[in-house]
């Protein structure tokens, strides 16, 4: 299976969130599915982490050009998957076709995922111990159907294909914006933002003026979690260099005897 | 011949019991560390836990354990390592591991017993020894108090989970890379009578604190 990528473009998007409701129903059809409740118990429950694209709502900007910022977070299905590196029980999956995937059942509720994400996206239900996020509709994927959020979006700001066909048409869309709207704009995530991350699975197109105040940050950097790696690779260095000493020591000792 | 106690039974016990800590912390935290090279240390946790536990896998059943037994060993450390911290401290004045002779003259002593395999004009400890202890204190705090943010994780914020991460694994490497230096110096020949006064008899041969700590020997003569 070649590689998949979504594309959400914040110009055509009406702030709907049809995205975000759906993502909930399917997730509650995922646990009827699976014997987990009937109907209308698994609506009837409150499971707010089971809406893996939500809205965000708060102000950027000071008072008086402040304005109300919607963020949609969602995962961005990372090339690298800080997440999936970090998860001791390897309950996060990489798929290759590039999704990445949480499997509830083998998550432990470590919340070393939550560490390990620049994008504050896995969720952590403590009532359950278990660490919920967007897993692409991996299910849907493999029977050939897209994401259920691509389904409900009525501004067609969702798209679901191959990265090629999605990278193609990001920038086709970014062009046409620009030319019709005379500011620049970014296709967001095609490239690699950051490198803990690697490029992303889920590509944003948007105005470039705009991108930080709906917190894609430009190098999605964040400190902590490149310093870990970084002290990680570091390590493993000194330490086999101090091994190195040791057996470089015992060699040079061997048949050797205290002079008194 | 006469014995030159070296070190109380409060510090050998205590030595001998970081060891063990020491050995659950590496096996409980390297699956932690290093996810995708020791997992299969988890199967050894995973298999008695089975029979309460049929459901999980050595993955997510394995990682628990582990977890339990790194905090629960953590939990250990602490309460043993109070009761030796507040008696060091009441006896910091004999400790022999402040600076001395500087440190160009340390390493040249340093070189001379392990590389010309000579008596050296050692303290109690020499500068490596001295290194070594600093970055145990330091280190342990550390991990103490890094370890308790993460193990209580919800109070506090993710952003300090992830500093705390950080500096859990740099003291992980540090202790990682001087370890296998402790250990190494610590069974070679050169040093069979330091093994001695740790793990067996507390002692050093009057004898051998002449010859081979002879800056030792000097402040005890004074002390008398």
């Amino acid at each position: 299976m070649t590689r998949v990528s979504m594309l959400y473009d914040m110009q055509a998007c009406v702030r709907c969130f049809a995205c975000s409701v759906q993502c909930g129903i399917e997730n509650r059809a995922r646990l009827a599915r699976d014997g987990r409740g009937n109907t209308e118990k698994v609506l009837a429950d409150r499971r707010p982490e089971l809406r893996y694209i939500f809205p965000i709502l708060r102000v950027g900007g000071t008072f008086p050009t402040a304005m109300p910022v919607t963020e949609l977070r969602h995962c961005m299905h990372c090339e690298n998957a800080p997440c999936a590196r970090r998860c001791p029980a390897a309950a996060i999956e990489v798929k290759p076709y590039g999704v990445v995937v949480l499997h509830e059942e083998k998550c432990i509720g470590c919340r070393a995922c939550l560490e390990a994400c620049p994008f504050d996206v896995p969720n952590f239900n403590a009532k359950f111990g278990k660490t919920y996020k967007c897993f692409m509709c991996y299910d849907r994927i493999e029977a050939g159907l897209s994401p259920a959020c691509v389904e409900a979006c009525l501004a067609k700001a969702l798209y679901f294909g191959t990265r090629e066909e999605v990278l193609e048409e990001a920038y086709r869309r970014a062009e046409n914006y620009e030319k019709h709207l005379g500011e620049k704009f970014q296709v967001y995530g095609a490239e690699k933002v950051s490198d803990a991350t690697g490029y992303l699975h889920w590509v944003t197109v948007g105005p470039a003026a705009y991108l930080e105040d709906y917190a894609l940050r430009p190098g999605a950097e964040r400190g902590q979690i490149e310093a870990l790696d970084a002290v990680r690779t570091i390590g493993w260095v000194l330490f086999g260099a101090s091994a190195a000493g040791i057996i470089g020591h015992f060699l040079y000792s061997l048949g050797k005897e205290e002079q008194e | 011949m006469q014995e030159i106690q070296t070190f109380n039974r409060f510090q050998r016990t205590f030595h001998m019991h970081y060891l063990h800590f020491m050995f659950v912390f590496f096996l409980t935290g390297l699956p932690q560390v290093a996810p995708h090279a020791f997992r299969w240390l988890l199967y050894f946790f995973w298999i008695p836990f089975t029979w309460f536990s049929p459901e999980t896998t050595y993955l997510s059943g394995g990682m628990k354990v582990a977890m339990v037994f790194h905090r629960l060993a953590g939990l250990g450390l602490i309460v043993y390592a109070i009761p030796f911290a507040l008696r060091e401290i009441k006896n910091m004045a004999s400790w022999q591991i402040w600076p001395e002779g500087g440190m160009a003259e340390g390493i040249r002593e340093l070189l001379k017993h392990y590389i010309g395999f000579k008596p050296a004009n050692f303290g109690k400890y020499n500068i490596g020894q001295k290194f070594l202890a600093w970055t145990t204190i330091v280190t342990t705090a550390i991990m103490i108090v890094t370890g308790c943010i993460l193990m209580f994780k919800d109070a506090f914020e993710p952003n300090t989970w992830r500093w705390a991460r950080f500096f859990h694994d740099v003291g992980f490497f540090i202790f990682l890379v001087i370890l296998p230096i402790h250990i190494y110096m610590a069974l070679h020949p050169l040093n069979r009578k330091g093994y001695r006064a740790m793990f067996e008899t507390g002692t050093f041969p009057e004898e051998y604190v002449k010859t081979h700590h002879p800056k030792w020997w000097g402040k005890l003569q004074r002390k008398l």
